[in-house]
């Protein structure tokens, strides 16, 4: 034990403790909000932070991207394994679909100077703060949510949670904590210069959600 | 980084700057008509409040066992960690940490508890390129210049100053007053930095002991950068940090970002438990915590003063203060301005050095109000201003009490208690003073500089009760 642990340590136990500290931890009352009102709370919060958000029958997902991203003019964008299978044969050939497969430093000059946009899934999202929550794999790097310059997230409507707490509680977080979670609200932002907002300082500058209803 | 000149002048040269008045007033009554929209409901705040309040107080009366915990689990998840009594050894920690890993450029987010340590003026001293990453930290450094507030580090500069700094630093990019262009501009120079630092250093907002597990509160996005994509991650963390469980984490983030911004939630949450795994593919592959005592334990050991560790750095109380909206961050020449400086700094730097630091306080009692985790500000202001100048208790935990002790005050406040305890002495004074009144001095040092001078009335209130009849005046 180093020196200053124990100096640290033994200057904080000789307080006597007070006992009387019980928490009171006001968890947010559960509202019982229907799916419907869900995805309503989630997008109108999503918007008010300048996120995009589409809510569509997860069947018209390929659709909605060989739509959107020529219209963004996205060339390429950046995807796990699993994504990309799945969209591998219904993306139009105009759009590159770059997998994130080789660890990140060789990977790091194209995904910071020529990816333009990724597509992530998620574990969830938080309806009451408008929130979506990514919990980063092999299969889906940390970093994949966060350089390029146009984030989109799929949601699944069956995984909005009301609360922050209610989505750590359900899905049992303590028991097996992530490498890294993430709650995302909206696009990189700061008002560091006179209190005048401004978008995609250094993480995305566009945050796009699609809520995939069944 | 104390100031040379004393703080009476400092405090003259802020209330001369009408600019610096203009800023920070406006930034300050944006902040709390901000914070003000997001507790509609005073039931509700009350009860998050109570909520937050409780959970910072477990922390605090847990805290040994709690860090031991944090330490375990850390350790468990690879994280090493290590512990550092004063702000020397902790700056001497990292300093060997990035120098067994030849790191030579650093990325850093947004951290108070590292402008605490001095982290940059040290590692700058040992040859160490450390860039501020955070929007606002990034401009002071240019501008060679500290926060002037512990969220919104540059707030006392307008747009055309900030414009000026940023273009005599980067002539490359044509001269702008557009936030955007600036933004994006700061957007190109730093993300070369991301990309190319040997590590990224970052503070805590939260510790949780029961999964090994820190977390950063931000909106910009450089916090993720820095923690993400250089290969090694130092974090550093006050003591008081710690959480017990997982669970305690909603109730405090919801309460700290709508206290601190006026936000419901910040753009970004981050929660790491872990350097990369063996199957990642990105994340830092080695991440160590600094757990920083620097003063705390004392004052956890001081039962009275003990509530000024619950603080969870929101700055609420800084932005309501009317003393802070009328000086501005920087005549406090502390890290850390506004009501919680004046309660933690003399504390921390002893009573010697701080202790006239107490005087900046109205005693309004609006940050009393306002703290998320009801610290009770403006009793423990007044508790330490009577520190200055007497106490015993707290000689064990303070440096300096008593010492701003002035012989002739306590002499003149000896008179005034005997004559006001004696009814005999009382009447004979009151009367040869309104006698007398009109020999009572034209000014009076420093108070009648910019008030009228007052003097004695020539008719006691005692006469002037007798006068009108009342009884048993």
């Amino acid at each position: 034990m180093s020196k200053s642990k124990n100096i640290i340590l033994e200057r904080l136990k000789s307080k006597i403790h007070d006992s009387s500290h019980e928490k009171d931890i006001a968890l947010m009352t559960i509202n019982g909000w229907t799916k419907s009102e869900m995805i309503q709370m989630l997008s109108d919060k999503l918007r008010l932070s300048k996120a995009e958000v589409f809510v569509m029958p997860t069947k018209e997902l390929s659709n909605w991207l060989n739509e959107e991203l020529p219209k963004r003019e996205i060339k390429n964008i950046l995807s796990g394994t699993k994504i990309a299978e799945e969209l591998n044969h219904s993306l139009t050939s105009s759009i590159e679909l770059v997998k994130y497969d080789s660890p990140y430093e060789p990977f790091s000059e194209k995904l910071f100077n020529e990816i333009e946009a990724s597509i992530t899934g998620t574990v969830g999202a938080i309806a009451y703060s408008g929130s979506i929550v990514l919990h980063p794999t092999p299969d889906e790097p940390r970093l994949m949510s966060l350089v390029p310059d146009i984030h989109i997230a799929l949601v699944y409507e069956d995984n909005i949670y009301e609360s922050f707490d209610q989505i750590i509680s359900t899905q049992r977080w303590s028991e097996n904590m992530p490498t890294n979670a993430l709650l995302i609200s909206g696009p990189s932002k700061t008002a560091d210069i006179e209190q005048v907002l401004a978008y995609g300082v250094h993480g995305p500058k566009e945050l796009i959600v699609l809520v995939l209803t069944a | 980084m104390l100031q040379a000149k004393p703080l009476k002048s400092r405090v003259d040269d802020a209330l001369s700057n009408e600019q610096l008045h203009t800023n920070f007033r406006s930034a300050m009554s944006y902040l709390v008509e901000k914070r003000s929209q997001q507790f509609p409901d005073k039931e509700d705040l009350i009860n998050s409040r109570n909520a937050a309040s409780s959970i910072r107080s477990n922390s605090l009366a847990k805290l040994p066992e709690l860090l031991i915990k944090l330490e375990e689990n850390l350790e468990k998840n690879n994280i090493k960690v290590h512990w550092a009594e004063t702000d020397d050894e902790a700056n001497n920690i990292i300093y060997q940490i990035l120098k067994e890993a030849n790191a030579k450029t650093v990325a850093k987010g947004k951290s108070m508890v590292t402008e605490e340590i001095e982290l940059n003026e040290f590692l700058d001293s040992k040859g160490i390129d450390i860039l501020e990453t955070d929007l606002g930290e990034f401009l002071v450094q240019l501008a060679n210049e500290k926060p002037s507030h512990i969220v919104m580090p540059a707030i006392h500069k307008s747009r055309k100053e900030i414009s000026r700094v940023f273009a005599d630093h980067f002539p490359e990019f044509p001269y702008t007053e557009n936030v955007d262009l600036i933004t994006q501009q700061a957007r190109k120079i730093l993300r070369d930095r991301f990309r190319q630092a040997d590590a990224g250093i970052s503070g805590v907002n939260f510790a949780v002991a029961e999964t090994g597990t820190i977390c950063l509160v931000e909106n910009e996005g450089n916090g993720r950068m820095c923690t993400t994509a250089p290969p090694l991650h130092i974090a550093v963390a006050g003591i008081e940090k710690v959480v017990e469980n997982l669970s305690d984490v909603p109730t405090l983030l919801n309460i700290l970002t709508k206290s601190a911004t006026g936000q419901e939630i910040t753009t970004y949450f981050n929660m790491i438990s872990s350097p990369r795994k063996e199957d990642e593919k990105d994340g830092p592959s080695s991440m160590h915590v600094v757990l920083l005592d620097n003063g705390r334990s004392k004052i956890h050991q001081n039962n009275v003063m003990q509530e000024t560790l619950k603080c969870i750095r929101c700055g609420a109380c800084i932005n309501h203060c009317p003393v802070y909206t009328q000086l501005g961050g920087h005549a406090y020449g502390t890290v850390y301005p506004g009501p919680i400086g004046i309660t933690l700094e003399p504390q921390q730097k002893g009573i010697t050095e701080l202790g006239d630091l107490t005087s900046l306080c109205s005693l309004c009692g609006a940050c009393g109000e306002v703290c998320p985790v009801q610290i009770p500000l403006p009793r423990l202001i007044n508790q330490l201003r009577s520190e200055t100048v007497e106490g015993d208790y707290m000689k064990q935990f303070i440096e300096g009490v008593g010492s701003q002790r002035k012989p002739i005050e306590s002499f003149t406040w000896q008179i005034w208690k005997y004559i006001y305890s004696n009814s005999f002495l009382y009447s004979i004074c009151s009367i040869v003073i309104t006698k007398l009144s009109f020999l009572s001095p034209k000014r009076v040092g420093g108070w009648s500089k910019y008030r009228v001078t007052p003097s004695p009335s020539k008719v006691s209130l005692k006469q002037l009760a007798k006068q009108a009849g009342i009884k048993n005046e």
